[in-house]
């Protein structure tokens, strides 16, 4: 198994083992039924005593998969070093966490992404930050958006302008997105 | 003693004394503060040694429990000064206060761990530290490394030692294990070298004290001594097993390299054993946190002997009485099969007698009848166990395709079916009466159990499929027939934790939903609220179910209705009615009329409001949508219409007469929602059949027909309500949603309104209106969706000028740069759709547009400045689409903004810009080279423009650097890797300029993540 599979396996184990209450995670299935490491299926809840509480957010978690190199000749690589793909595959780089469908929220891109610090390869991702962090992380963010990286406009607008009308409009998507 | 340089104390020693004693005088709280800040200074000082050494010799154990303290501190954060004879005289001076002096048990404790963390320094050369110590212990002095040879062996010297000296060594023990633990990973080894080679000393220490106190515990109760004599065992075996647990630990991160070294501590593990069987305090819970942590530890004769005592008398007897012992013992066993999981022996040998045993202990753990979390905290144990069996055995079946499965797996696969029939016993949940009396962690308890018992289920199914269901389905049909509603609440709740993957089960699904289930549960008012919420969830889960099956829905959707009336299940029926009803339309137009019937009966409901409503009216409306005319659905559009009407209205009366504003508002909130959501549900379903005769021919049936009143009342309420209630950003977004519905539409229908009518709207609202930014959205998504409308041109230009005004009023994309962002996609709407509708206007529009769309790359708002870097993209990319329409009208508008577009990119490249928006700004920059014959000229002129670099100018590295900028700019256009990077040196060497130039003239750092 490569290191990503392994750690992804390991992951789910943790998870299973350990998760904090109201979050779920897990590997999605192909239209075959078959399971899917790379790509899981996980929900965030609103934290307590905010104005997400009550709330379920549905993301999808991608895990980048290793990109080999073009080999130009497969007689060659005997004379040269092995090439990997652990550099082009998680952990060595971030999941990408989409919400589904995308969140009305200042650092959320119109596409779902979520804009976060420990989720950018250039900035907070290490490779031992686990699932759990992120999840925990993400539902941070919720109620604590960044006002220093907006990443759509129609949601940072109203929370810059209006709070009351930026609240109401959570308390809208909560009712919406209700946790079970 | 150790201090480098005698020196005068700065403070008496009584002094010191009578500080260090007012800290713990009740009197003097307000002076605690200011002593501790001087004591503090003095423990730190040069003389702190000294210091801490006289305050052991003080007879107060306050005054010594303190001077144990400061030679921590010494130890900890000056030890690193003192010599190879200090050091000496350091740990001679410590050990001569641990073996004579001390009467309290704290300053004796401190004293442990201060000898502890003094051998874990690289200061320390001490090696045979416990042999040292017990020797020091038997003749009173400190007896050091050097010397020990002469003396008599520690087998010997240890048994006649007082138990409270033995405490100590243990303490001690335990406390070099825990430092050296923390040592872990630090490539200098000495410390665990040294440390290691106590293992024999040790071994003898724990079986010295550990015999004591288990002799100790068998006095007979006849014994005059008895109740001191089994006190002072339970201490030496306490002590003793902390000791062991201390160093099994560690041994797990050290010994690798000695393994051989492991038989000293294992040959200890039968005594600590014993320790069970007299109910020695945390005995258990240290022999489960070592299954847990390091089952290696144990060979498998001592699990032999631990599971002989598991189902001995001592045993069972405590699995017979729910109580924390049973709890503990619960660790172990769980811990225990764990471990035969985790070897794989438990599921691959089913004949094993042992194994068998060993998960029949499992199951019955989960068969005590007690409330979980509150009384039965067993089941939260075992279901841990249960999950990694389920686990353990999913993930070997993915090894193997059906039918080729090894002979074990047909009874591992029945015990997992075993532990889902136990815990859907357990996830129960108690009559009212029990309940009502849980606390809110209680509450929580049960529902993470419940949660995780779904989890295990969903896992389970993996390998048991449709048997599953099955069971399920028939526990579920039996608490039905029986009245038994919380048991039917546990089965239904187990039935949606397999919805989503359960499939082609419909024949035995069919066999629940046949009964008159939810008739029942709508009819009986006594049926407990969680078991309603459960099957109103059970809808939700099972929607598929019931759209491949509609003839069950005349039950549902009445009961989905009744459902509403109560405030907990209002939302989710609501949703479930309205997916359900636009999933299966054309099964029920039939039901129409009943429908409508209900909705009358839901509006008495306090639950009725904005967000109830507006789903109702959409399930209803898509069934509606299925009718089969034009004129059917003109009817049913006409009923729907009167509800909105009547909450429009009302909310026009409540707020003229300034009534009740809040609640005109409120109403008028109601009813823009109710009508996007209309729009919504008749917006024709994906796979609905398109008929291209009414496509072409374009029926005018709602737009001139009769159908034309629907328009028009549609476009009255927007256009009333939104002039009623201009600044509620609400009402806006609803308002831009009901426009939206009939955009995509390809052929004709109510809320297909002519292409002007959005346009109207649009370029009424203005820079004050709310979601502004959501206004500039919909007029994006209307040039998207209308460019083949015989309207676009002229409605187009109405767009185009009404943008212009925007950004004319706006000024500078600072001053609104969200806003600035909807004006910037708006544009590039028009670009990507038809960038050739720009060819009739007037300069001037063109060029206040675009010298906008350039402020906003330069502009240090990241949103507009990447809005703008993609507008450019588009247009830029354009200049090469040979053949198309727009190719001439971009190049024109490049011919124009060509200069002043790269100039404003190379100012963010030439530092302005924050580095998770440089790679936005890169693509126009490439696209233009690739493209445009004279970006060199733009590029090298912007350059010269670009005031940082002119302050520069003459420094003859930095032109050296613009060059081979340029150059590999012109060379690494079609390679996207290498002109980023070239990019981003350049970027980067600008960033350095700035900071040699003027570090306080630095754009405030924007740091961005995406």
């Amino acid at each position: 198994m490569s290191l990503c599979m392994n750690r992804l396996s390991e992951e789910r184990k943790q998870w299973r083992r350990d998760h904090p209450f109201g979050f779920f995670a897990k590997p999605a299935r192909n239209s075959a039924g078959m399971m899917d490491l790379k790509k899981w299926e996980v929900g965030v809840p609103g934290k307590e005593k905010t104005i997400w509480e009550g709330g379920l957010f549905k993301l999808e978690v991608t895990f980048p998969e290793g990109t080999y190199p073009p080999q130009k000749t497969p007689l060659a690589s005997s004379s040269q070093p092995r090439l990997t793909s652990e550099a082009t595959e998680y952990p060595t780089k971030p999941p990408k966490c989409k919400f589904t469908p995308p969140l009305f929220h200042p650092n959320v891109y119109p596409s779902g992404t979520v804009c976060l610090s420990i989720l950018n390869e250039d900035e907070g991702w290490k490779p031992a930050i686990t699932i759990k962090e992120i999840l925990l992380g993400i539902q941070s963010l919720l109620d604590e958006p960044n006002p220093e990286s907006p990443a759509q406009a129609d949601a940072f607008n109203l929370f810059k302008k209006d709070k009351v009308a930026y609240e109401k409009k959570i308390r809208t998507i909560v009712k919406e997105n209700p946790a079970p | 003693m150790a201090a480098p340089q005698a020196q005068a104390l700065p403070l008496a020693l009584p002094d010191i004394e009578a500080l260090v004693k007012t800290l713990y005088d009740p009197g003097q709280a307000t002076k605690i503060p200011q002593t501790e800040a001087t004591l503090r200074v003095l423990q730190r000082s040069p003389q702190g040694w000294e210091i801490g050494d006289a305050l052991l010799n003080s007879a107060d154990p306050n005054v010594q429990f303190f001077g144990a303290l400061t030679l921590t501190v010494k130890v900890n954060a000056d030890s690193a000064d003192l010599n190879e004879e200090e050091s000496a005289q350091l740990l001679s001076k410590l050990i001569h206060h641990l073996v004579t002096n001390p009467s309290s048990a704290t300053a004796t404790r401190k004293l442990c761990s201060t000898l502890a963390q003094y051998f874990t320094k690289p200061i320390s050369s001490w090696v045979e530290c416990i042999r040292s110590l017990t020797l020091s212990f038997a003749l009173q002095r400190p007896v050091l490394d050097d010397t020990l040879d002469g003396h008599p062996s520690t087998w010997d010297v240890l048994p006649p030692l007082a138990d409270n000296h033995l405490l100590t060594l243990l303490d001690f023990a335990m406390n070099v294990a825990d430092e050296a633990k923390k040592l872990s990973n630090r490539p200098d080894q000495r410390p665990h070298e040294r440390l290691i080679a106590n293992v024999e000393s040790l071994e003898v220490l724990l079986q010295v004290a550990f015999g004591r106190g288990i002799k100790y515990l068998s006095t007979p109760p006849d014994d005059p001594n008895y109740e001191r004599l089994l006190q002072a065992g339970e201490k030496l075996c306490v002590a003793s097993f902390e000791c062991f647990l201390g160093w099994i630990f560690y041994a797990q991160s050290e010994f690798k390299a000695v393994p051989e070294k492991l038989i000293h501590l294992r040959s200890i593990t039968e005594l600590s054993f014993s320790c069970l069987e007299y109910h020695v305090d945390d005995a258990m819970e240290h022999i489960a946190t070592i299954l847990e942590g390091y089952p290696k530890f144990f060979e498998e004769e001592h699990l032999y002997m631990l599971w002989g005592l598991i189902t001995s008398q001592w045993g069972l007897e405590i699995l017979k009485n729910l109580d924390a012992e049973t709890v503990s013992l619960a660790r172990i066993i769980v811990a225990y099969g764990s471990e035969l999981v985790e070897t794989k022996k438990l599921y691959q040998e089913p004949d094993n007698g042992h194994c068998q045993q060993v998960s029949s202990f499992l199951h019955e753990l989960l068969k005590y009848p007690d409330p979980v979390g509150v009384e039965d905290e067993v089941a939260l144990i075992a279901l841990d166990f249960w999950s990694t069996y389920t686990s353990a055995i999913a993930e070997e079946s993915f090894l193997y395709s059906e039918g080729e499965h090894p002979p074990w797996f047909v009874a591992a696969r029945s015990h997992v079916f075993q532990a889902i029939s136990e815990l859907l016993q357990k996830i129960i949940y108690p009559p009212s009466e029990v309940t009502k009396t849980w606390d809110s962690d209680a509450k929580k308890t049960f529902k993470v159990f419940r949660m995780d018992v779904r989890d295990i289920t969903m896992e389970a199914f993996e390998l048991l499929r449709n048997e599953l269901t099955e069971q399920f389905i028939d526990f579920s049909i039996q608490a039905l027939e029986v009245k038994r509603w919380l048991e039917l609440e546990a089965g239904l709740f187990c039935l949606i934790s397999v919805a989503d993957a359960a499939t082609a089960v419909d024949d035995k699904l069919s066999r629940i939903f046949e009964r008159p289930l939810f008739n029942t549960i709508s009819d009986n008012t006594g049926i407990p609220a969680v078991t309603r919420r459960t099957a109103v969830d059970l809808v939700a889960a099972f929607n598929h179910f019931f759209m491949r099956n509609p003839h069950f829905l005349p039950q549902v959707l009445p009961f989905l209705l009744g459902a509403l009336a109560q405030p907990s299940l209002a939302q989710g029926a609501a949703k479930s009615f309205a997916s359900l009803c636009s999933e299966c339309r054309r099964t029920l137009t039939g039901e129409l009329p009943s429908f409508f019937q209900m909705y009358d009966q839901f509006l008495t409901y306090a639950t009725a409001e904005e967000s109830t409503k507006s789903k109702v009216l959409e399930g209803i409306a898509a069934i509606v949508q299925a009718e089969s005319s034009e004129e059917k659905q003109l009817a049913g559009l006409q009923d729907l219409f009167q509800y909105v009407a009547h909450d429009a209205m009302q909310a026009l009366n409540l707020t003229k007469d300034g009534n009740d504003s809040e609640q005109g508002l409120v109403l008028a909130l109601t009813a823009l929602k109710c009508l996007s959501c209309i729009g919504k549900a008749l917006q024709a379903p994906d796979d609905g059949v398109v008929d291209l005769d009414e496509v072409a021919n374009g029926s005018t049936f709602w737009t001139r027909g009769p159908g034309k009143d629907i328009q028009t009342q549609i476009l009255n309420f927007i256009t009333y309500l939104t002039q009623v209630f201009p600044a509620n950003d609400e009402i806006i977004e609803s308002a831009c949603n009901s426009l939206r519905a009939g955009f995509k539409e390809v052929g004709p229908g109510p809320f297909v309104l002519p292409a002007a009518a959005a346009v109207d709207y649009i370029t009424r609202t203005t820079i004050q209106t709310p979601r502004l930014t959501y206004v500039l959205e919909t007029a994006c998504c209307w040039v998207s969706c209308h460019k083949g409308s015989s309207d676009f041109e002229p409605q187009s230009q109405r767009l185009l000028h009404y943008d212009l005004g925007i950004m004319q009023a706006l000024q500078h994309p600072r001053n609104e740069p969200e806003v600035s962002v909807g004006c910037i996609e708006l544009i590039q709407s028009f670009i990507k759709q038809n960038a050739s509708i720009l060819k009739h206007e007037h300069p001037d529009v063109l060029k206040g547009t675009f010298d906008f769309s350039v402020e906003c790359i330069k502009s240090p708002e990241v949103l507009p400045k990447r809005a703008a870097a993609s507008l450019w993209r588009d247009i830029i990319e354009k200049t090469a689409s040979s053949g198309s329409p727009d190719q001439a009208m971009c190049q024109e508008i490049v011919g124009h903004f060509g200069q002043a577009v790269t100039s404003a990119l190379i100012a963010n490249i030439s530092g302005e810009v924050d580095a998770s928006s440089l790679e936005h700004i890169v693509i126009p920059l490439r696209k233009l080279i690739q493209n445009d014959r004279h970006s060199k000229v733009y590029i090298s002129s912007a350059l010269s423009e670009q005031p940082l670099l002119q302050r520069v100018q003459g420094e003859e590295a930095v032109q050296d650097m613009i060059r081979k900028f340029i150059e590999s700019l012109m060379r690494n256009a079609k390679n996207s890797t290498a002109f980023k990077e070239a990019v981003k040196t350049f970027w980067q060497g600008c960033k350095q300029l700035q900071m040699q130039l003027a570090p306080q003239t630095m754009h405030p750092g924007h740091h961005f993540n995406y």
